[in-house]
């Protein structure tokens, strides 16, 4: 934003601007960047998705599309999707049924504006970047509830409602983890939480035991909190016919899938901000010469290969399972960790 | 200029949705609208620099209570019945009495003299001076609505608990 | 937050529109309670009621330049999430005996 903000101001045509002019075009700029980057990030995502499984399960996964391994099957998909019949449900709720796509998707691109990708490279650096990453995931679960109740299908509802319930509840492990990595830091900037582990890498967060644990606990609540397998229990294909978004064709449909990819980056990122580093290598004499967004965004799509690999490796939980973990073993281990926390720190000082 | 436009379409948008949850007929639509207006609302609070408050309405109010009481409506009408209309009564001393508190109120803050807008001080982070008060002057009103909201889970997880072993609300 | 403060600084409107504003809202709310019988749209209406005096709590707070106002904003969100919960419990839980959300019939205990 202020990187956009100061190219602007020293460009030739943006000169005799109001202020006001500026810094609107400035944010019009930044905006647009992080959606095309969304865009594009995801159809990598499915590209990925695709070949992961592919050779997960020993085949070779789309190998047509752009000659090279299929590189663009998601484009063809994409295109695909975009001519396909938009399909109104009978009796469908024709508000929420058009903006349950909207609000998913907004929601998963809304917070992306506090990801930093390096030193210099964050839409806003919010001084709550970090509980307002969390915040705007509840706008996922509102469009989810309009999904399913908008579709006019029970399968839809049933999928809508396990979907909500899941993500509310692994809300609250999920900012349990991090609370002992924000006392340690004293911030809630992601920024800041990321140049907290300057250095070498042992300076990151992962290598401390407690946060550690968090980390752990982080990671699987993430899978939960973007309804990816093991619990995937919304979307479910075969007792639910694929959940809130069954309903759903075309562009609607792209919204949705776009939206599900952004979201296991927008995870993955703050897990990587919060515990892996962010945009520092973990050797200070290569972060010199490294581009920071590189690092930060190899980091991420990592993580997100990590949650493709799960999922093409662990079967589904069951609903009660799924809650189980979530009350009875996360929150008690967050918790206690985050007790424990605060003692050592109370008593080190 | 710009951002006084963006603060009207926001009000505009608390309004009109906060209208929509009074009249609509559609007990889930009347959700949506608050869900709208919670977000103008959050807006507005974004505006006034209150930028942990405005985060913490979403997760509270959008997260938590809207899904509440959407799951709410999902499970006191029959899931497959299409009766979710809800009756409008005594129109005309709802009417009244709405008008009268506008009006009133109205005139009252039009009748006042406000701190003026050049007073007012750059917008800065509030979450430190939050967690400040909260263990210093607010400790004991702190420690009270922790228990408070303990409480009305229990109490909330005590009511709904089915006696009668398995429960067929389950989703 | 610098981006937010260069919008707000050209920003043309006062504590006055603030608490229009939630007087607006606070009357729709009254509105939507006298107006609907159905339990759950007058639970919404007194969300929007709280939330509007939220708005007010803040809007003084900003332009008092003291920040006690938004301490009491997160009391009020707290007990509003208890409401909530215990409320819609309640409401469930009469559901299953009495099967209707409207609140004239729930008169058991006047006659």
């Amino acid at each position: 934003m202020e990187a956009f903000q100061q190219m602007l101001s020293q460009a030739g045509w943006a000169q005799g601007m109001q202020p006001w002019a500026l810094s609107g075009l400035a944010m019009l700029f930044a905006g647009g960047t992080i959606l095309g980057g969304v865009a594009v990030g995801a159809m990598f995502f499915i590209w990925t998705e695709r070949k992961v499984a592919g050779y997960i399960q020993s085949r070779y996964g789309p190998m047509y599309v752009g000659h090279f391994h299929g590189v663009l099957q998601s484009i063809a998909d994409g295109v695909k999707l975009l001519l396909k019949e938009d399909i109104w449900p009978t009796d469908a709720d024709k508000f929420l049924f058009r903006i349950a796509p909207l609000l998913v998707f907004t929601g998963a691109f809304l917070s992306f504006v506090v990801l930093p990708f390096g030193p210099d490279f964050v839409g806003a650096s919010l001084d709550i970047g970090l509980f307002y990453a969390f915040a705007t995931s509840s706008l996922v679960v509102m469009g989810v509830i309009a999904a399913g109740w908008g579709s006019n299908n029970k399968w839809s509802l049933y999928g809508a409602m396990r979907g909500a319930a899941q993500v509310i509840s692994y809300e609250i492990p999920l900012g349990l983890a991090v609370l002992p990595v924000v006392m340690s830091v004293g911030s809630l900037n992601l920024g800041t939480l990321a140049e907290a582990q300057r250095g070498w890498l042992w300076s990151w967060h992962l290598f401390n035991p407690i946060f550690f644990v968090s980390f752990v606990i982080y990671l699987i609540s993430s899978l939960a909190e973007v309804n990816r397998v093991p619990f995937d229990l919304p979307e479910t294909e075969s007792e639910l016919v694929s959940g809130y978004h069954t309903e759903y064709t075309g562009m609607k449909f792209a919204f949705f899938f776009l939206g599900e990819y952004a979201d296991m980056f927008v995870v993955s990122a703050i897990a990587v901000s919060v515990f892996l580093g962010g945009w520092y290598t973990g050797i200070p004499a290569v972060d010199a010469f490294v581009p920071a967004p590189l690092v930060f965004i190899l980091k991420s799509v990592f993580l997100v290969f990590v949650q493709i690999w799960l999922r093409w490796t662990l079967p589904r939980l069951r609903v009660d399972q799924l809650m189980y973990v979530c009350w009875k073993v996360f929150i008690p281990l967050s918790l206690a960790n985050l007790f424990i926390y605060g003692l050592i720190r109370s008593m080190v000082g | 200029m710009i951002s006084t436009v963006i603060w009207c379409l926001f009000a505009g948008m608390t309004v009109m949705a906060a209208l929509a949850v009074a009249t609509s007929k559609n007990v889930v639509h009347c959700g949506f609208g608050l869900l709208f207006s919670l977000l103008g609302v959050c807006a507005m609070y974004v505006f006034l620099g209150a930028d942990f408050l405005a985060a913490t309405q979403v997760i509270v109010y959008v997260g938590g209570i809207l899904v509440l009481i959407l799951f709410g409506v999902m499970m006191t009408h029959r899931i497959t019945a299409t009766d979710l209309k809800s009756e409008l009564v005594q129109p005309v001393a709802a009417l009244i009495a709405a008008v009268a508190i506008l009006v009133l109120s109205v005139g009252m803050i039009l009748e006042q003299v406000w701190p003026a807008k050049e007073h007012l001080d750059p917008i800065t982070p509030t979450t430190h001076a939050f967690g400040v008060s909260f263990l210093t002057d607010y400790l004991f009103p702190f420690e009270f609505a922790s228990v408070l909201l303990l409480v009305a889970l229990i109490g909330a997880a005590m009511f709904t608990r089915d006696s009668a072993g398995e429960d067929s609300d389950h989703v | 937050m610098p981006d937010l403060q260069s919008l707000g600084d050209n920003l043309q409107v006062g504590l006055e529109h603030y608490l229009t504003l939630s007087v607006m809202l606070f009357s729709i709310g009254t509105l939507g309670v006298i107006f609907r019988r159905n339990v759950l749209v007058m639970f919404m209406s007194v969300e929007l009621m709280l939330t509007s005096v939220n708005i007010s709590l803040v809007a003084f707070s900003r332009y008092l330049d003291d920040l006690n106002g938004h301490v009491l904003v997160l009391f009020v969100l707290a007990v509003a999430a208890a409401e909530a919960g215990v409320g819609l419990a309640i409401l469930v839980e009469i559901f299953k005996k009495r099967d209707t959300v409207d609140v004239d019939e729930f008169r058991q205990l006047m006659e």
